[in-house]
Parts: C-alpha cells; sequence; structure tokens
C-alpha cells in the first residue's frame, strides 16, 4: 500500500526540519561553545514536546469522559 | 502616561504586581466568553458533530464536511507566524525598532498555535481519540499530510516556547525578587539551571532559534498547511500549486494586521505610548500595505483564471465564489483597508493608530473570511464531473455552535494574553531600560558589544 | 449516425473473427451512439455459438483465408476499399498482439486511409494527431495473457474529437472508426507489455465489481438492500444509483449509474488518514475502516473524488432490522457495519460476508438487483463473476469512473461514461418513495437530487 506517494519522510526529514538541522550544527559549532546550555536547551525542547504530547493526551481524555454517554 | 518618576522597568514591570480595576472587569468578560464557548463545545461534544454544527457529508447528502473550524485553524496558523516572526527578524535583521513589540508578538504566537490545534480538535468527529495521531504518527508520517501538520505545528510551538523561555532567563533571574512570589513555581522552572555566565551562549542559542523559526515560516504557512488543500487533486478548487504561496501572503496579512490590533490593545491598556510608539505603527503599515496588495493580487490571479478559458468544473467553483455575497464582504474588507492604508501614507495627517488598528482588524477578519471561503466554494462543487454535476451542489453556513467555538477562540487569546501579562513582562526590560533613546533588545545584561561580536562573526555589531 | 459506419463497424466486427470475446471491432466510445442496440450480449451468445471460440489463443495466422473470406463478404457490401478493410484488420490484430506499434500501423495505412476516406487523423510518428492516453494502468493483463476488463479512456481526450468527427460527415465517420479501432487496440497492445500493475503482487486478490448500467433500472433495490443489510444511517447511501439525462443534440436519453465505493488500488482515502484507520485490506483488496481508531477528522472524505464517505451519525432508519454480521474482522479490526458516531464509514463490500464462509464473494446489492446489473468478484481472477461477464459482453462499452484521478477503482463501468452535461433528474423511482430520503431532499426541499 501507498507504494506510490511515499514522499512524507522526504517532506518532513528532507525539507521542513532542514532549518532545525541548521540550528543543531550553529548551535554545536558556534562560539561560545559551552555545551551545557546546549544541552539545557535541547532539554527544554524534549521537555515541551512532552507537554504537548501529554496534553494532547489529557485533552482525549477529558473529552472521553465528557462524550461517553 | 506620564513617568511619574518611575523608570520603565517599574512601569513595565507594574501589571505584574498590581491590578487595577479595569483589569478584573475585563478578566472576568473574558471568562465569561470563554465559559461560552466551553459550553457551546460541551453541545457540540454531547449532541455530535453533524447533528449540531452545519457540517455534513458532500456528495448525496449535498453538505460540506470542513467550514468554519478548518478556515479558523488555516487562520490562527497564519496569525501565529506574525508575532515569532517579528521577533526573529528583530533579532537576526536587527530590526530593533520593533524591539519593544517582540514579547508581546511571541506570546501571541502561542496562543495563536494553540488555537489552531484546538480548532481542529473541533472539526473531528471523535475528539476523544485525538492521541491516536500521535500514536500512528510514525506510519502516517510516509503519506498523510495532516500528519506532517501535526509535526510541523508541534515542532513550531516547541521552538517558540523554547525561544520565549531562554529569552525570559535574564531577565526573570534580574527581576526574580520584584515578582509575584506566589508564582515561583512558574519562575523556577524557566530558570533551570540558571547561570549567569550562560547569557553569551543563549544569545547566539537564540539567535540560531531565530534562523530556524524564519525559515519555518514559509514552510508551514505555505507549505504543510497548503498543502493540505493543495495536494488533493479531488478538489480541484483547491488543487495547484499556487496554494502555497497565495496562502503564505494572505498568512502574513492576517498575521501582522493581528499584531498591530494585538500591539494597539497593550498599548492602550498600559499607556505604553512611549515604549510602544506611533512610529512603529507607521512602519507596520507599510508592510501591511504591501501584504495586503499582494493578497488582492493573488485574488484577480484566482478569478481570472477560473473566469477566462477555465475547465468547466474551475469555472463553476469562480462563478460560485464571485456570486456568494461572503467573497465580495472581503474583498471590499480589504480594499477599503488598503486604500485607507495608502492614504495615511501619502498623507500622514490621516494616521491615527485608532484608524489603523480598525483597518487591521478588517484585514483580519477579511483574511478569516476568505479562508473559510476558499475551503468552503472547493466543497460546495466538490469532485469533479460527471460527478459535481450529478452530486447536489453544497449548502453551508455556520450555524451559533461553530460561531461560538471560533470567536470563543479569539475571546481564549485575550484571556491568554491577560492571564500571561499576570506572569511574565510584555515588553523586554531592556529596551525599556536603555534610556529609551536608544532600544535594544534581547541583549542580556551581561553581554557586551565585543562578545556579541564573537558570537555572531557574520552579524553587524549594533 | 452515419448509416455507412455502422456498417463498416459490423464488418470490422465480423471480419476480425466474428468471435465474441476478442475485444476488437466495436470499440467503447462508438457504441455511444449505436451500440446500445447493436452490441447486446444476446448477439454476442449467438454468434459465439456457431463461431469456434479461439479464446486468447488467437495470433496473426488464425486470420486464415476462410476469415478473409468472410471479411471480403462483409466489406463488398460497403462503399468503402474492401482490400483496405481486411488489411487493416489484419494489422489492427497484429497491433493488439504486439508485433506492431501503433505509430507503424499508423504510418503503414496512412497514405491508403488518407486517400480512400479523404482524412485520417490518426497519430504518426510526424504527425500528433490525436492523442491516445496510455492504458497502462487500466488494461492489465494476468499471467496466463488474457486481457483483463481493460477499460477503453472514454474520458481522454479522444472521445470528443472522435465524436466530432462522426458528426461531421458520413464518410469520415468510417474513418473515425478506424482510429478508434486503433486507439482501443493500442490499449491492447499496451496491456501485453504492461506490468501487472495493481498492487505489489499481481496475483493478490482486488474485490472489485462489474457494473452493467445497460441494465440498470434504477429500482433502487441495491440501495435499499445496503441500508437493511448494514443498517447506515438516515440519509447516507454507500449505494447510491446516479439518475440522469444526457442530451445528445437534442436526442435525450435518461441513464443510471449505481455507484458503490470504488475499492480503488491507490485510494486516496488511504493516502491522507492521519491515523491508518482507513486502510486497504491486503488479503482482498477491500478499503476500509477502522472505526475503533478513526478521528472523524474526514480528511479521506475531502480526498476521495467520488464522494462515497459518511460520517457515522447513530440515526438508525427502521428499514434495517440492525446490522447482524461480524464487526470485526478476522484481523481482529472493527470494519463492517455502519460506523458509530464521528466516525467515518462507506460501503465495505459487505466485509462481514467475505469474511463469512458461507456468503463470501456476494454482496447485498448484487443479491437484490433484479437485473443482474451488479457482478461482483475477483478482478484479478479472469474467472470470476466480472471478469467472465466482461469477457462475455466484449462489444459494450465500458469506463472506470473518474479514471483520470489516478485512483484505480476496481469498479467498471459497462456502458457510457456520463458526460459533464448529465443531468441529475428524478425517477423512476425516488428514494422518497422507498422511505430513504437523502439529506440534501429533506434540508433543501428536494432541490438537489
Amino acid at each position: 500500500m501507498h507504494t506510490t506517494t511515499h514522499i512524507g519522510l522526504l517532506v518532513i526529514f528532507g525539507v521542513v526540519l532542514l532549518p532545525v538541522y541548521v540550528m543543531f550544527a550553529g548551535w554545536l559549532v558556534g562560539r561560545p561553545r559551552e555545551y551545557r546550555t546546549v544541552a539545557l536547551t535541547v532539554g527544554y525542547m524534549i521537555g515541551f514536546t512532552v507537554l504537548i504530547v501529554a496534553g494532547l493526551a489529557v485533552t482525549g481524555l477529558v473529552i472521553s469522559l465528557i462524550t461517553t454517554v | 502616561m506620564s513617568l511619574d518618576g518611575k523608570t520603565g522597568a517599574d512601569r513595565v514591570l507594574q501589571p505584574l504586581t498590581s491590578a487595577t480595576k479595569g483589569h478584573f472587569v475585563l478578566l472576568a468578560l473574558l471568562a465569561l466568553g470563554t465559559l461560552w464557548m466551553l459550553f457551546a463545545w460541551f453541545v457540540q461534544l454531547r449532541g455530535g458533530l453533524m447533528h449540531t454544527t452545519s457540517l455534513g457529508d458532500w456528495g448525496v447528502s449535498g453538505g460540506v464536511p470542513w467550514g468554519l473550524y478548518i478556515g479558523a485553524f488555516v487562520w490562527w496558523i497564519g496569525i501565529a507566524h506574525g508575532g515569532i516572526a517579528i521577533s526573529a527578524a528583530v533579532r537576526v535583521f536587527k530590526l530593533e525598532r520593533f524591539a519593544p513589540i517582540a514579547r508581546i508578538a511571541e506570546v501571541l504566537t502561542v496562543l495563536a498555535l494553540g488555537m489552531a490545534a484546538t480548532s481542529i480538535v473541533f472539526s473531528l468527529g471523535r475528539p476523544d481519540r485525538i492521541f491516536n495521531t500521535i500514536v500512528q504518527w510514525p506510519f502516517t508520517v510516509h503519506h498523510s499530510p495532516l500528519a506532517w501538520d501535526i509535526a510541523v505545528i508541534t515542532l513550531y510551538l516547541v521552538l517558540t516556547l523554547t525561544y520565549l523561555t531562554l529569552s525570559l532567563r535574564d531577565e526573570i533571574y534580574e527581576i526574580r525578587d520584584r515578582l509575584p512570589y506566589w508564582l515561583d513555581p512558574i519562575y523556577a522552572v524557566i530558570l533551570i539551571g540558571y547561570r549567569p555566565e550562560e547569557s553569551e551562549k543563549v544569545e547566539q542559542l537564540l539567535w540560531w532559534l531565530a534562523v530556524a523559526i524564519l525559515a519555518l515560516v514559509p514552510l508551514l504557512s505555505g507549505g504543510v498547511v497548503p498543502w493540505l488543500f493543495g495536494l488533493i487533486a479531488a478538489q480541484p478548487g483547491w488543487f495547484g500549486a499556487a496554494a502555497g504561496p497565495s496562502m503564505l501572503i494572505e498568512s502574513l496579512t492576517s498575521a501582522m494586521a493581528f499584531v498591530v490590533v494585538t500591539i494597539a490593545i497593550f498599548r492602550f491598556a498600559y499607556g505604553w505610548e512611549d515604549f510602544i510608539r506611533d512610529a512603529i505603527f507607521r512602519d507596520l503599515s507599510k508592510v501591511l500595505a504591501l501584504l495586503t496588495l499582494a493578497t488582492l493580487w493573488f485574488v484577480v490571479h484566482d478569478v481570472l483564471t477560473g473566469a477566462y478559458l477555465a475547465p468547466h468544473h474551475v469555472g463553476d467553483i469562480t462563478a460560485t465564489m464571485v456570486s456568494l455575497p461572503f467573497f465580495w464582504i472581503a474583498v471590499l474588507g480589504l480594499g477599503a483597508a488598503f486604500i485607507y492604508l495608502v492614504a495615511q501614507l501619502l498623507r500622514p495627517s490621516l494616521f491615527s493608530v485608532g484608524r489603523l488598528t480598525i483597518a487591521s482588524a478588517v484585514i483580519a477578519i477579511s483574511i478569516l473570511n476568505k479562508k473559510v471561503m476558499f475551503i468552503v466554494e472547493g466543497l460546495m462543487h466538490p469532485s469533479i464531473p460527471p460527478l459535481t454535476n450529478l452530486y447536489p451542489a453544497g449548502f453551508y453556513f455556520p450555524n451559533w455552535v461553530e460561531w461560538s467555538l471560533v470567536l470563543g477562540t479569539i475571546v481564549v487569546v485575550g484571556l491568554g494574553f491577560v492571564v500571561i501579562g499576570k506572569i511574565i513582562p510584555m515588553v523586554e526590560l531592556e529596551v525599556v531600560d536603555d534610556d529609551e533613546t536608544t532600544p535594544r533588545m534581547g541583549d542580556p545584561p551581561l553581554t557586551d558589544d565585543s562578545s556579541e561580536d564573537a558570537t555572531r562573526p557574520d552579524t553587524e555589531v549594533n | 449516425m452515419a448509416c455507412s459506419s455502422i456498417t463498416y463497424e459490423e464488418g470490422i466486427q465480423m471480419s476480425s473473427g466474428s468471435d465474441p470475446p476478442r475485444r476488437s471491432g466495436t470499440n467503447g466510445d462508438e457504441t455511444a451512439g449505436s451500440g446500445l442496440e447493436a452490441g447486446g450480449d444476446a448477439d454476442a451468445e449467438a454468434v459465439g455459438s456457431e463461431m469456434p471460440d479461439l479464446g486468447d489463443q488467437w495470433t496473426v495466422d488464425d486470420l486464415d483465408e476462410d476469415w478473409e473470406r468472410r471479411a471480403v463478404e462483409m466489406l463488398e457490401d460497403v462503399d468503402f476499399d474492401t482490400e483496405l478493410g481486411v488489411e487493416l484488420s489484419r494489422d489492427a490484430l497484429r497491433l493488439a498482439q504486439g508485433e506492431l506499434t501503433r505509430a507503424e500501423f499508423n504510418e503503414k495505412h496512412h497514405d491508403d486511409v488518407y486517400e480512400e476516406f479523404g482524412v485520417d487523423e490518426r497519430p504518426t510518428t510526424e504527425a500528433g494527431g490525436i492523442e491516445y492516453e496510455s492504458s497502462t494502468r487500466t488494461a492489465t493483463s494476468s499471467a496466463d495473457g488474457s486481457p483483463l476488463p481493460s477499460v477503453p479512456e472514454t474520458d481522454s481526450r479522444p472521445v470528443p474529437s472522435r465524436r466530432g468527427i462522426l458528426k461531421s460527415a458520413g464518410a469520415a465517420a468510417a474513418v473515425g472508426m478506424t482510429a478508434g479501432l486503433a486507439g482501443c487496440l493500442d490499449g491492447a497492445a499496451q496491456s501485453t507489455t504492461a506490468d501487472a500493475t495493481s498492487g505489489e503482487d499481481g496475483n493478490d486478490v482486488q474485490l472489485g465489481m462489474a457494473i452493467d448500467m445497460n441494465h440498470c433500472i434504477a429500482c433502487l433495490k441495491c440501495v435499499e438492500a445496503c441500508k437493511q443489510e448494514n443498517d447506515t444511517d438516515r440519509g447516507t447511501h454507500w449505494m447510491h444509483v446516479f439518475r440522469y439525462e444526457e442530451d445528445e443534440f437534442g436526442d435525450v436519453t435518461e441513464e443510471y449509474m449505481p455507484r458503490p465505493c470504488q475499492h480503488c488500488s491507490e485510494p486516496s482515502c488511504t493516502y491522507v488518514c492521519p491515523t491508518q484507520a482507513r486502510h486497504k485490506r491486503s488479503k482482498d483488496g477491500l478499503v476500509l475502516t477502522d472505526y475503533d481508531t478513526c478521528i472523524g477528522c474526514k480528511y479521506c472524505e475531502v480526498a476521495c473524488p467520488y464522494g462515497v464517505n459518511f460520517l457515522g451519525k447513530g440515526e438508525p432508519t427502521d428499514k434495517s432490522p440492525g446490522f447482524t454480521g461480524s464487526a470485526t474482522d478476522e484481523r481482529g479490526e472493527t470494519v463492517g457495519g455502519p460506523p458509530p458516531t464521528g466516525v467515518m464509514g462507506k460501503c465495505t463490500f459487505c466485509v462481514h460476508r467475505q469474511d463469512d464462509s458461507a456468503q463470501r464473494g456476494t454482496t447485498a446489492c448484487e443479491d437484490d438487483c433484479p437485473v443482474d446489473a451488479i457482478h461482483f468478484g475477483d478482478m484479478n481472477d479472469p474467472e470470476s463473476d466480472p471478469r467472465a461477464y466482461l469477457r462475455e459482453n466484449d462489444e459494450e462499452s465500458r469506463f472506470s469512473l473518474l479514471d483520470q484521478q489516478g485512483t484505480e477503482p476496481n469498479v467498471v463501468y459497462l456502458g457510457t461514461e456520463p458526460t459533464k452535461d448529465a443531468e441529475p433528474v428524478d425517477g423512476p423511482y425516488t428514494y422518497e418513495d422507498l422511505d430513504m430520503e437523502t439529506l440534501a431532499e429533506s434540508q433543501n426541499g428536494g432541490d438537489g437530487e
């Protein structure tokens, strides 16, 4: 299935995420080279991602409480 | 408003420590509006999507499956760009005259993205299963444009929140003793692992974050969002390569307009005329005039392509479009606003922040109107002949539930601003501390020019 | 239509073997005007009983003297060059067998055809002329080399242009025939070289339908049977019958086209689904919705060009005693019967029957059709009901609905594809008659249908 329209990976990881790759490279290569703050920032990003995903899960859960008749 | 012997920082911090009666009235009104929205949503959740709204199935039923909610989704995504893009541009292109509005713009982005996601949830038949999109994402990202949207919106929100947090750290650290103690947990999160010597690196991180965010603008509002529609071969009203560029321009137009409205309200509410000066509005009005013209230019393309020797099904859609009053309301709104914007540029005496705010609001609403029209028109004459003419033409007009929910998202953004305005300073303190003569943006107090130069060798030093 | 063209057409038909199952003489589009009466399946059967059915083993060598004698006899009655007709027919078969390319075919006879008819619009290498859309997608071939129910691309450009020729002049009409024939055979020629295109594995089961619109009387029994079987919501019509009028230069005909889900080989709905709820079952190629996963975003509905999707509304009608089949298939996914409220549903080709050995290979609509218009089965199996039916009715024109959308539908229609000017009409039976009014009818006062 979906043999011909498998371009999603390319679109997301090849095109849309390019600026993010560049950003990470800039963080790591750019001066001052200080990886603690970079790690901290990545930690924030992961934290926010988890927060958003968890928020979505909670939203679904709350809605399911309302919709279940 | 006079300075009353207070420093700029004092006045920016005042909303965090004290509240006026007007503030509580506004809070109550916005809370009431939000409650109304929640009630309408409750009605929709209990009653079922297609029972309580005007949405229906296209085809035999002659309905329109995507309507105001999806239009609002696209609109909010567009508005989200205005905020963070201004802020990022201030940092990357050193547009420091806009520095005073950067913080408000960043917060607008966070709130608008939240409302975009909420609008999608409104539109679902089974919103309780929204998490399935995350569970299935690794498998659907191959092929589903909606999975792409989920990825990019999440990414954009994460980048914006990170940007906002990093840019707050120095500031919050400096003024923590003047902040309300009961919000300490929030400040503690913002200051996780804070060390004063990190400022230089944070500034460098922020610069690259800004670059990434700016680059993502055309990939989100001019990319995955229009691709939701432009890639769908089944709907000739949507299909096409121009959806990306035209939606990007529309999005930026509505974003700029919404930013003008937002900062005008803040300036009015807090008497910040001396930080957010008229010059900022004048500059924004020039950008807005250009963007509005570009939007109208795309409308001309759209109509002409569908009116001249167009294939039947495309011609039908265009004929319907120009026969619907809402289309002309949108065009007239944009046209009238554009005429005002040009007039006040040519004759500065016509300029006033109030008029500009009205014109901007008209533009923002017109773009929402246009986005909804784009979605609904396509689905009123869905598919291609012979099925287009064999099925009944679609009919759609949003009912009170849909209006309540979409207008409710605007109210929630207002509520969000009122609440967040009590938690973080809405103008960067460096901007107002620098004697208000040379507003500077974002540079942490510990960073001097020479170190900044080392951080960003490619950029010009202030 | 000019009578000479009909005669010529019949000549070709007879001459190219007089064999019922050959897909040659009557190209789909030419039957639009005349073929409905001329090319009935009764004819085919009658001829078939007299003539030896050489099936798919035909080669150019089979066009022997006996064949030529019969062909000449037929063509003698025609005003046009008999020898040329015979030659054209012979080479047309070689074209079909892949021994000749289309360009070679067209060029070989270009001068003669031009001389005889004063016009030759068939494309040769130097002149583009009419462009025949490639049929590689629809004209597939299975391992034994038998032509699949290949579908002349009635929606591609050649149709109007050939029609135009037919209308313009009697003599030129015959050329149109030849051009149409070449176009038709071209599809067959390509089919022999084309890969088995459907899916990764050409031998997979792909359930589908052959629907004979010439049989359909729009009694709406299929719609009713579907509703009874699947207990769909009020206003939801997984099976729908288009009833419309075609006005061809004043000749108004009423036609009917039943529309189930097309269970496409390249379904756009599965591509856009953000949860994999809408999927194509590998076992038999059914396009199904996992009712436990679907979030009701309606993206599949807007991405489908056929309008077969209906969001579950939890409003069963009293037409049905309730869904009695198994909603769960053998993979444990909930795919059968009416979807829950807020979940997308559509025709499942009665998936619960396909998973039940007693009812396998049937659908409710097929069972209840009083005129045998619906033929359901494996489109990859040459012996299946729809494939056999398509073979038996080779003279009838056929099409896939909205084929240019690239969805590769697995429902093949016998009949003429509705044109863009088809005007929907009520009747002879209406949904109201059967107490199954559509939502459009109840909301818009019935002006839609």
